[in-house]
């Protein structure tokens, strides 16, 4: 996660282990929960701080998952979390830069998760009146295609590019930095 | 005094005893909790923030007028939390027309924080742990949550949520935290207010207009910089293979016009002030 950042624009996107089929091992999940978490096709991931803190979400993570639970029906998506109730905790920052958790969804759910990640966006850039170039945001997106290889799309920048760049962003035939 | 006379008060930019006002609009409140009248109640506590706003508008101006530039800081870094939280809940006091002069204190209050030469804050790291709603108590997971939502208002309230338990772990040097109270002043280093001090010299009252543009222009010390000479900067590379035509040669450029029938010269001359004296 991101205190802040200069970028206007920067996407990376690099080969990654994470799979809808190995969570449980990554994350150290319990059987029951992965079991769960199987019924989904929109997770969202935590970042690893280490055995001394375990694994953290961003601040307003929980705002995040409620606000995609009701978008469920509309999207077609199913939406769940790579933690326990107990194990749950959140990073903060208290920096401007709004960093979103990381995400695990199938390919064909991309543009979906584009959409709803922007307009999530645009709410929290309503109340804080910032210029939509200003916001800065950090955004990793995991997308696995049929063939179980997962792509790990990074951006960096501002709001106003986000949707822009992912939009025109090809995975199949992106190169990795 | 009933809610007409709170709502005309306001209007008019606000008590000058802002704690009278306070005290009444916390009476008509209670009474309206004690009716379970929750969309007065709710009225009531956007006055009580307008109330409050108009209040550290005021107070910062002052503060800036006594050269307490901190204290002024301060005043206009918790206008925007303030403003940050009220703005949903705030459709008919931040009208167009501006009765409440909140869209005033929000633009001002941004172009006066321009000028304060603070560029660097402390920010804290740590992990929430456990946190609770702050209308029923109830603690808040991520699958188990209350019928109440953040910042939403509940019989007078604004719901947040109270961290109960956290687990501190850095504090990183920022540019842009969401909160600015945390300025750093080293030691042996006193930032210049330059710009501040020629501007209040010549404001009378708060809410006089001012306008500002910011434009990039190249710093003093760039200006008569050679090509294959070394760069000012201080790297000891060359110019052109240093900072020439980068944004590193840059500096922020505020122009400052005020009222155009205040004194005969509306833009103040120029000139260039550093972070520090």
């Amino acid at each position: 996660m991101l205190h802040e950042t200069n970028e206007e624009r920067k996407t990376t996107v690099v080969s990654t282990n994470i799979g809808f089929n190995n969570l449980s091992e990554e994350f150290n999940l319990s059987q029951e929960l992965s079991t769960e978490l199987s019924k989904a096709n929109f997770i969202l991931l935590p970042e690893k701080k280490g055995t001394e803190f375990g694994n953290v979400f961003p601040e307003q993570t929980i705002k995040f998952y409620n606000y995609l639970k009701n978008k469920e029906l509309d999207h077609q998506i199913i939406v769940d979390i790579a933690t326990s109730d107990e194990d749950y905790q959140e990073l903060e920052l208290h920096s401007d830069v709004i960093n979103i958790c990381e995400i695990l969804v199938r390919d064909i759910l991309l543009p979906v998760a584009v959409n709803l990640i922007s307009s999530y966006l645009y709410d929290l850039l309503k109340s804080r009146n910032k210029d939509k170039a200003d916001m800065k945001v950090d955004i990793i997106i995991n997308v696995e295609k049929d063939n179980s290889i997962t792509k790990k799309v990074t951006f960096e920048g501002s709001i106003e590019n986000f949707e822009k760049t992912m939009k025109a962003l090809d995975i199949k035939n992106s190169s990795e930095d | 005094m009933d809610l007409k006379q709170i709502e005309s008060i306001l209007r008019n930019s606000g008590s000058a005893n802002n704690l009278v006002l306070k005290k009444e609009i916390e009476i008509l409140k209670s009474k309206a909790i004690d009716r379970q009248d929750e969309e007065l109640a709710n009225k009531l506590w956007c006055l009580e923030n307008i109330n409050e706003i108009q209040f550290l508008f005021i107070s910062a101006f002052n503060n800036l007028k006594k050269k307490e530039y901190y204290k002024a800081w301060s005043d206009f870094s918790y206008i925007d939390i303030k403003l940050c939280y009220f703005r949903e809940h705030s459709e008919n006091y931040y009208t167009d027309s501006d009765e409440y002069g909140l869209l005033f204190i929000e633009e001002y209050s941004r172009k006066f924080q321009k000028l304060f030469p603070y560029k660097y804050f402390l920010s804290r790291e740590s992990i929430i742990k456990k946190q609770r709603c702050s209308v029923c108590g109830t603690e808040i997971t991520i699958r188990k949550k209350c019928k109440h939502s953040v910042g939403e208002l509940y019989m007078g309230e604004m719901c947040v949520r109270i961290v109960s338990e956290l687990q501190f772990l850095a504090i990183a040097l920022v540019r842009d935290p969401f909160d600015k109270y945390a300025v750093i002043f080293p030691q042996d280093l006193e930032y210049n207010y330059g710009a501040l001090e020629e501007l209040l010299n010549l404001l009378e009252t708060p809410y006089e207009k001012w306008g500002l543009t910011v434009i990039k222009r190249i710093g003093e010390k760039f200006v008569d910089a050679r090509r294959n000479g070394l760069c000012p900067c201080g790297s000891e590379k060359k110019y052109k293979k240093c900072c020439k035509n980068t944004q590193k040669e840059l500096i922020d450029h505020y122009a400052i016009k005020l009222n155009q029938n205040k004194g005969n010269n509306s833009i103040l001359r120029y000139k260039e002030f550093g972070t520090w004296k």
